[in-house]
């Protein structure tokens, strides 16, 4: 995902560069109060660690292709984000200038896009937020598949944007943005489970090493609930403000019917149909994600699904979750 | 020779090479990095169709190439990382903009023009950094990046990596081939050994830094390396800067 110099105008590599620096800056104020000296050492090895590993090419089954380690999120559980951080921001600029591997110029984005997101979002806010309650071989696995994925995904959205900012391709925005993501969520959840899967290691064989781990879930990581609340307002943005930005042409799916039935909506004649389109009809709050006999409402049926969505998942889970057993008095 | 194998042969060649003395070399790298960098702020202001001055900015790589007697096969093994990505998003230009810019036969379009010039600033973008680092030790440049008020735990990180780097990555070849000689044929690492492999490389690793820190400490480390300045300031610093100023100046808006 490295960019290189051609595909950012001074304008973008400029903004980029300014963004990174305030993060290396704030990186580097927030390690001052830690023991700074015995550290470094750590981080050198740690940097030339993830560069060596990342060379390794691990078989993926089924596939006959091939990934690597998610440097980012490694580091960060490590080391933790702020020293994690200021390592993957040196390999970086290494690997740019020794191996042309993005450019002098452009690695202000790549900072952003591959250091920022693994850390910070990947390593701080996923990982902590997992790592609150302790460390078990689940809680690693499913932090560092969601951690890799997420921050993957960011950092591939982000290079579109660089991209197109800087006026370098004649590429549509949708068109660009349908060829990445996709792309990037396989390599994020192979990368994600190759992390796991030594992270996983790690944690059997030196516990002691990972950072954020925690026995007590009200001192240190971010609450479950913190976490909660971000991802909800996410989704009432995405679903409020992001939905009008939707597109009106057919997805994939409606976009195939379309093309062998004429129609994105294939109308069942017979009584089950009849009768299920009926009860849809009666019982759908917003139909087309909108009021009912009203062309507006895109907002409201945004928020209400997300909120419907979050509702369900909730019973499911209460429904779901072992019952507390209640320690018996002696 | 595989990536691993191609790696380390290029860092010790740029390492040779970043020793050795021609006419960058005796160069202040504070000035390599100015110029290179204004270098690269003028070539990316470009237009996109502005084909004809992106071409003429050839002349800085091509003068420094000759006069310096800089290897020039290596770069072109670079390149082919860059210009990969660069095609990629590049190839889209023919497609969307069809505007012709000169009527031929088959006609020239601007989206031939455009994708012609970003594949040319991605070259030029490559040999730039390329020049800088294949004239400037790492020691030089990260004694450079002090002077720049670069954060000393950043430089510090910046000077092991490097140090570092070879150590790793024939640690990683020697492990490769033990691994695959045990289980020939195959095309990867097999998710089987996905953690031990990679994590006994880490643990061993973490444990050599331990060893790194009591030797640093014991030699007197304080959180920042001393960079002694190999080559002064001199004249033909200031002369090397102003002339290639001008000289981008002069193609970008004449």
């Amino acid at each position: 995902m490295h960019m290189s110099d051609a595909l950012v105008s001074p304008a973008v590599a400029g903004v980029m560069y300014a963004c990174s620096i305030i993060a290396v800056g704030f990186s580097v104020r927030k390690l001052k109060g830690a023991d700074l000296n015995s550290k470094i050492p750590l981080m050198g090895v740690m940097g030339a660690f993830v560069f060596a590993a990342q060379m390794l090419n691990f078989s993926i089954p089924g596939t006959g292709s091939s990934g690597h380690l998610c440097g980012s999120m490694m580091l960060s559980a490590l080391l933790g984000p702020w020293a994690g951080f200021l390592t993957m921001t040196a390999v970086l600029l290494i690997q740019c200038l020794l191996f042309a591997d993005g450019g002098l110029m452009a690695l202000g984005c790549n900072i952003w896009n591959m250091g920022f997101y693994g850390c910070f979002i990947g390593g701080y806010l996923i990982w902590r937020a997992f790592m609150s309650k302790g460390a078990t071989k689940g809680r690693i696995i499913a932090a560092s598949l969601i951690g890799s994925t997420v921050s993957l995904l960011l950092g591939a959205f982000s290079v579109t944007l660089e991209t197109l900012a800087s006026g370098i391709t004649d590429l549509p925005f949708a068109i660009f943005v349908r060829f990445m993501l996709p792309v990037h969520l396989v390599i994020g959840l192979v990368e994600g489970a190759i992390t796991a899967a030594v992270l996983v290691f790690v944690h059997e064989a030196r516990p002691e090493l990972l950072e954020g781990v925690s026995a007590d879930a009200s001192r240190q990581g971010m609450k479950t609930s913190s976490v909660v609340a971000i991802l909800l307002a996410a989704a009432l943005v995405l679903g409020g403000f992001m939905s009008h930005l939707a597109s009106s042409n057919p997805d994939g799916l409606e976009w195939s019917v379309e093309k062998v039935t004429g129609s994105t909506e294939i109308e069942g004649d017979g009584a089950v149909e009849k009768w299920a389109a009926g009860v849809q009809e009666h019982t759908a709050l917003l139909p087309d994600y909108a009021f009912k006999d009203s062309e507006n409402g895109t907002s409201f049926a945004g928020i209400a699904g997300s909120v419907a969505v979050l509702a369900v998942c909730l019973l499911m889970g209460l429904a779901f979750r072992k019952r507390r057993v209640k320690p018996q008095p002696e | 020779m595989d990536s691993i194998d191609r790696a380390i042969n290029g860092f010790r060649m740029m390492e040779d090479e970043a020793r050795g003395e021609g006419l960058l070399h005796g160069l202040h790298p504070l000035s390599k990095f100015f110029v290179t960098v204004f270098y690269l702020v003028v070539l990316l202001s470009f237009n996109r169709y502005d084909m004809a001055g992106v071409l003429l900015m050839g002349v800085y790589p091509v003068l420094m190439f000759t006069l310096g007697d800089i290897p020039f096969k290596p770069m072109w093994r670079r390149m082919s990382l860059i210009l990969i990505p660069v095609c990629l998003v590049g190839i889209a230009n023919p497609f969307f903009d069809r505007s012709v810019i000169f009527p031929a036969h088959p006609a020239i379009t601007g989206g031939m023009v455009s994708m012609a010039t970003l594949l040319l600033k991605g070259v030029y973008a490559v040999a730039a950094a390329y020049l800088l680092m294949v004239t400037t030790p790492m020691e030089d440049f990260c004694a450079a990046l002090r002077k720049m008020k670069v954060p000393a735990v950043l430089v510090s990180v910046i000077m092991l990596i490097h140090r570092y780097i070879i150590v790793f990555l024939e640690e990683v070849s020697r492990m490769r081939t033990a691994y695959l000689m045990r289980a020939p044929g195959q095309k990867g690492i097999s998710f089987k050994v996905w953690g031990p492999m990679v994590g006994m490389l880490l643990l061993r690793s973490i444990d050599r830094s331990e060893s790194v820190y009591q030797g640093m400490t014991l030699r007197g480390f304080n959180g920042d390396f001393s960079h002694v300045e190999r080559r002064p300031f001199a004249v033909k610093n200031a002369v090397y800067v102003a002339v290639f100023v001008i000289v981008f100046l002069i193609i970008r808006y004449i």
